[in-house]
């Protein structure tokens, strides 16, 4: 019961682990999330010299 | 296995993960994050002319720090003591004998929707204040206690927070709660920490920008929701910033609220049981993290909000409350360090119940929920934080203006813009900082449509002359800086200046007819700053004095409490 309790639990963290390194990772070399990253919040109705957005 | 250098191995870890970037070459330039390669340490830097003294003592500690190392090691240093010192400090701050508790502590801390946030804002200088929140809290239960060089280790915890106004006034909140009235050590540690504040005090109550703020600001700077949940779910997750393009995309996630609640759930038997492992000194923690919180929700409860806009206008300096997340640095830390108890509570029942493992796998999966709730933190909160080069032109002009020095007037007269040589990324203007010559920019914010007026009554004269059609030349200044790219002026504004520079990302006009002379402060309102930052930093020279000659070394050796 112990054993397969601790199994279960280690699988839980295991995979929360995992998806964060995969998450992780996949941000930082794909290109594509770096571009949508940058630029998703632009509004180009503000113009460029808006300090920030609500 | 030993705590201290398993504690250093993962503060290295998550500094490592979160800045990685900066492992490139430049200047990571984002919104009020503005580092130049040398920053020149002048009258401007230690008491403004016209401005607020928004960034006193900052500008004049990094100026100082720039004569002995470039501006893009300077930036990586302060960075990386953020996180390191922010993770570090609540793992020893936790009062518990077990390591892993700690670790969850650590990354509960140092791995917060606050800390991307603030980072992705740019305000590094109050992030030191986070950092070194939980050290001071530290060093004020030591002196409470009696502890050796208890003094000397609160001021050193308080400097880097006394860096910018917010965090000097969150340190001095600090301490007068969380030490007990009438007693000497209180008094000595409340006037070193006053002292350490009195920079940004002196030039604000001799400065010509007055102490009122535009009302409109609490409304633009007052917390925000994220998700369906709420502002005030948003702050209870240390989250809820104003600027929704300095939100990490994860924020945005229908399941942020319901692991947040999980969060809030798992630390309110941690904190019970911090009650119960410092009593009494608990409760003045929580009295601060409440009142931090009260301040954040200020702006959004419409009787507090109310009360804040006739304050900021009636009550000198309480502009400096209109954005009150910033205040949530203290229940970050009560957040932390109850989320870890609790995780600790729960897994000492499982070991008990179950198998010793299961309770040190829990206490794994709690260490990596922050990191669940925010995965985009990771690499520079998802490649964000990425450095830049300054185009060739800033050096060239740096060098003009440094040859004949006088007022510069910056155009287009915004002070913050996106341009192409930053990927399009907002920034403050670098001329103030960059150019070795007071720099007149506009200090009035853009959000969204609304403009919030600024403080120093020579911009908005200036911006009125300017939008009346007036040239520039009219401003009086001796350089006229363009920054090219998007709104550069027109023709009829630059009437009657000389083009000394015509570079791609830069243009440098002169004005033939302004004086040659530099506008600075007064002679009195010069002494009394430097009188100011000569205090401050002789108080911090002291304690490290004091420190190295008491031999404490009690910040390095693990506590068990």
């Amino acid at each position: 019961m112990a054993k397969l309790a601790t199994f279960i639990i280690a699988t839980f963290a295991g995979g929360i682990l995992g998806v964060v390194g995969v998450f992780a990772a996949a941000s930082a070399v794909n290109p594509s999330a770096d571009h949508v990253a940058s630029v998703s919040k632009t509004d180009p109705q503000q113009g460029a010299a808006a300090y920030g957005a609500r | 296995m030993r705590p201290g250098p398993v504690l250093h191995t993962i503060a290295a870890l998550v500094t490592a993960v979160v800045l990685a970037p900066l492992v490139l070459p430049g200047y990571v330039l984002r919104y009020d994050m503005v580092f130049v390669p040398r920053q020149p340490l002048n009258w401007e830097m230690l008491a403004p002319a016209d401005s607020l003294p928004r960034a006193v003592p900052v500008d004049a500690v990094v100026a100082a720090a720039n004569l002995v190392m470039p501006g893009w090691l300077l930036q990586r240093i302060a960075l990386v003591a953020i996180v390191y010192l922010a993770a570090l400090g609540a793992a020893r701050l936790l009062p518990t004998a077990r390591l892993l508790p700690r670790v969850v502590a650590a990354l509960a801390y140092a791995w917060t929707p606050y800390l991307a946030e603030r980072l992705l804002l740019g305000q590094w200088a109050l992030l030191l204040a986070y950092a070194c929140l939980p050290w001071l809290v530290i060093a004020a239960r030591d002196l409470r206690d009696g502890r050796r060089g208890a003094l000397p280790r609160l001021v050193i915890a308080a400097a880097p927070a006394a860096l910018t106004p917010t965090g000097g006034l969150i340190a001095l909140a600090t301490v007068a709660v969380l030490l007990p009235l009438r007693r000497r050590a209180t008094a000595a540690a409340l006037a070193a920490v006053t002292a350490l504040n009195a920079p940004w005090l002196a030039a604000a109550l001799t400065g010509p920008a007055g102490g009122a703020s535009d009302p409109e600001g609490v409304a633009q700077f007052a917390a925000r929701a994220e998700n369906w949940a709420g502002s005030w779910t948003a702050l209870a997750g240390t989250g809820g910033i104003w600027n929704a393009q300095t939100v990490p995309a994860s924020r945005e996630s229908v399941l942020v609220p319901v692991v947040t609640v999980l969060l809030l759930a798992a630390a309110v038997p941690g904190l019970l049981e911090l009650r119960r492992r410092w009593a009494g000194a608990a409760d003045r923690l929580f009295v601060l993290a409440a009142g931090g919180f009260l301040l954040a929700v200020a702006g959004v409860v419409a009787p507090a909000a109310v009360l804040l806009e006739w304050a900021v206008v009636h009550v000198p300096g309480a502009g400096l409350l209109r954005d009150g997340q910033k205040f949530l640095i203290p229940y970050a830390l009560v957040l932390a360090l109850g989320f870890a108890l609790g995780a600790e509570l729960l897994a000492a029942r499982l070991d008990r119940a179950v198998d010793p493992a299961a309770g040190r796998v829990v206490l794994a999966g709690a260490a990596l929920l922050p990191v669940v709730l925010l995965p985009d933190l990771a690499f520079g909160v998802s490649g964000q934080l990425r450095p830049v080069r300054y185009p060739a032109d800033w050096a060239v002009v740096a060098e003009r203006v440094a040859e004949r020095p006088g007022e510069v007037l910056s155009l287009p007269f915004e002070g913050y813009q996106r341009y192409g040589w930053t990927d399009d990324v907002v920034v403050r203007d670098p001329a103030p900082r960059f150019l070795n010559a007071p720099v007149l920019i506009n200090d009035a914010l853009r959000v969204g449509a609304v403009t919030v007026d600024g403080e120093s009554p020579r911009a908005a004269s200036v911006g009125a002359l300017l939008a009346a059609g007036q040239p520039a030349a009219a401003a009086g200044t001796r350089w006229v800086l363009v920054r090219r790219g998007s709104g550069e002026p027109a023709a009829r504004v630059l009437a009657g200046l000389r083009l000394t520079h015509d570079g791609t990302y830069l243009q440098l006009w002169e004005n033939p007819s302004a004086p040659g002379e530099v506008r600075v402060a007064g002679t009195g309102r010069r002494t009394v700053a430097l009188a100011a930052h000569v205090s401050a930093g002789l108080i911090v020279t002291g304690a490290v004095i004091a420190l190295l000659l008491l031999g404490s070394r009690s910040w390095y050796r693990p506590r068990t409490h």
